[in-house]
């Protein structure tokens, strides 16, 4: 397997698929002093929360196009080519850097939860969209059918010999539509608001199945396996030496395939484990 | 696996475009971080006499979900083995290459602003596209290998 590596010494591994704990951590200390700051216990709290909350969302978005136009527009230009090669490898750093890791990249996203959090705590709010579920069943639906028009039509992961697109493109791209995104807050906001309605049969079915007790077991081992996935891979690829590019070789599908069952099945199992010896008990 | 053959596959197989949307789960996780602590937290503050209790009382209860499990997962970081199977010490290499020494940044719980830098989390685009690594702005002088 060709692999590209940075030759670069501060390029050291540590585990970090992390990072989005970090992040969440960041925000739980955050979130609460700023609520703090705008004195809770005098009138009006939820409105200026809603307010600040608004403008998060406008800066975070406003930062985002910022950094995006501060990339040189030689280097972020979409689609990704083949990682493997420099050039590649250079345009991935530069729309990480611009979209990706920071918590001002993810302002947005983290402002928009936050609004639906408290949205999800106003009755007046509530009553007033389960007042117009079909209106938030169809912007859901726009918002899903752009998601799949920008999947097939501008989609950041290209195909050999595509060519590129202009820098504002690209640029606006990984700004609005790449991960962390407005528009991707918005359609995640839209999807969670429309399940929690059951703003129609399909929601209303999709919103049954998830909220099933089936499933709970599942539910409490996520924390687990979002820690413990990545070492329990290496773990599990370490103990049958040679079977992944056997499988590879064999047939790309099943090497997609006996990765993600090898993983599944390796990250469920240390999972359980880390939940019982160590989750539980805290 | 030939560059063209994942890059086609992760465009135009529905399965392996499905396996690429990781990043996408994660933009649920963290809209749904935002969801959970604002629906949890605005109520506390409003009706306690005292708000700094409040906020006490969350953020212990938060340290108390979260760290235990984490501050486990480092120790296993630390003494995850490297492996002799290529695949898999290449893999170690990659994700986990500066394990135990880079794990400071890990207890910071700042590893999102160095990890783009220090290279932490490799984020797959396709999952058999190769591996990749990011690195600073002017500095990456990538070098392929054959393992």
């Amino acid at each position: 397997m060709p692999v590209s590596l940075p030759s670069h010494p501060a390029c050291q591994p540590t585990g970090g698929h992390l990072w989005t704990l970090s992040l969440q951590v960041q925000f739980y200390a955050a979130l609460p002093l700023l609520l703090l700051a705008l004195r809770p216990r005098q009138p009006g709290f939820r409105a200026r929360l809603a307010w600040l909350l608004a403008a998060a969302a406008g800066a975070g978005t406003a930062w985002r196009l910022l950094l995006a136009w501060s990339e040189p527009a030689s280097v972020l230009r979409l689609p990704l080519g083949d990682l493997r090669q420099a050039a590649g490898l250079v345009t991935f750093t530069s729309l990480l850097r611009a979209t990706y890791f920071t918590p001002a990249a993810r302002l947005c996203q983290l402002a928009v939860g936050a609004a639906l959090g408290l949205l999800l705590r106003s009755h007046a709010a509530l009553s007033w969209l389960a007042r117009r579920r079909a209106c938030l069943a169809e912007a859901e639906a726009a918002l899903q059918a752009t998601y799949l028009y920008l999947f097939a039509a501008w989609n950041p992961n290209g195909v050999p010999r595509e060519a590129l697109w202009s820098p504002t493109a690209s640029r606006t791209y990984a700004a609005l539509c790449y991960y962390g995104s407005p528009y991707l807050s918005a359609l995640l906001a839209a999807t969670i608001l429309a399940l929690m309605l059951r703003c129609d049969p399909l929601h209303s079915r999709i919103a049954s199945v998830l909220s099933s007790t089936a499933l709970l077991p599942l539910a409490n081992l996520s924390f687990s396996l979002y820690l413990i996935h990545e070492p329990a891979r290496l773990w599990a690829l370490s103990l049958l030496p040679g079977a992944l590019p056997s499988a590879i070789a064999a047939s790309p599908l099943w090497g997609l395939a006996f990765l993600s069952a090898l993983t599944l099945a390796a990250a469920y199992a240390a999972a359980l484990l880390l939940h019982r010896l160590v989750e539980k008990r805290f | 696996m030939p560059y063209d053959t994942a890059a086609r596959l992760t465009r135009r197989n529905v399965l392996v475009a499905a396996a690429s949307l990781g990043p996408l789960a994660v933009d649920c996780f963290l809209l749904l971080t935002g969801l959970l602590a604002a629906y949890q937290l605005v109520p506390a503050p409003e009706s306690s006499a005292d708000s700094w209790r409040a906020v006490l009382r969350y953020w212990r209860r938060r340290a108390l979900r979260l760290l235990p499990s984490y501050l486990a997962t480092l120790a296993v970081l630390a003494a995850l083995p490297s492996s002799p199977a290529p695949e898999a010490a290449l893999a170690h290499r990659i994700f986990m290459g500066n394990c135990p020494a880079g794990l400071w940044r890990n207890f910071t719980l700042l590893v999102n602003f160095t990890s783009p830098q220090s290279c932490g989390k490799v984020l797959d685009r396709s999952w058999s596209n190769g591996c990749r690594c990011c690195c600073r702005r002017t500095s990456c002088a990538p070098r392929s290998i054959q393992p």
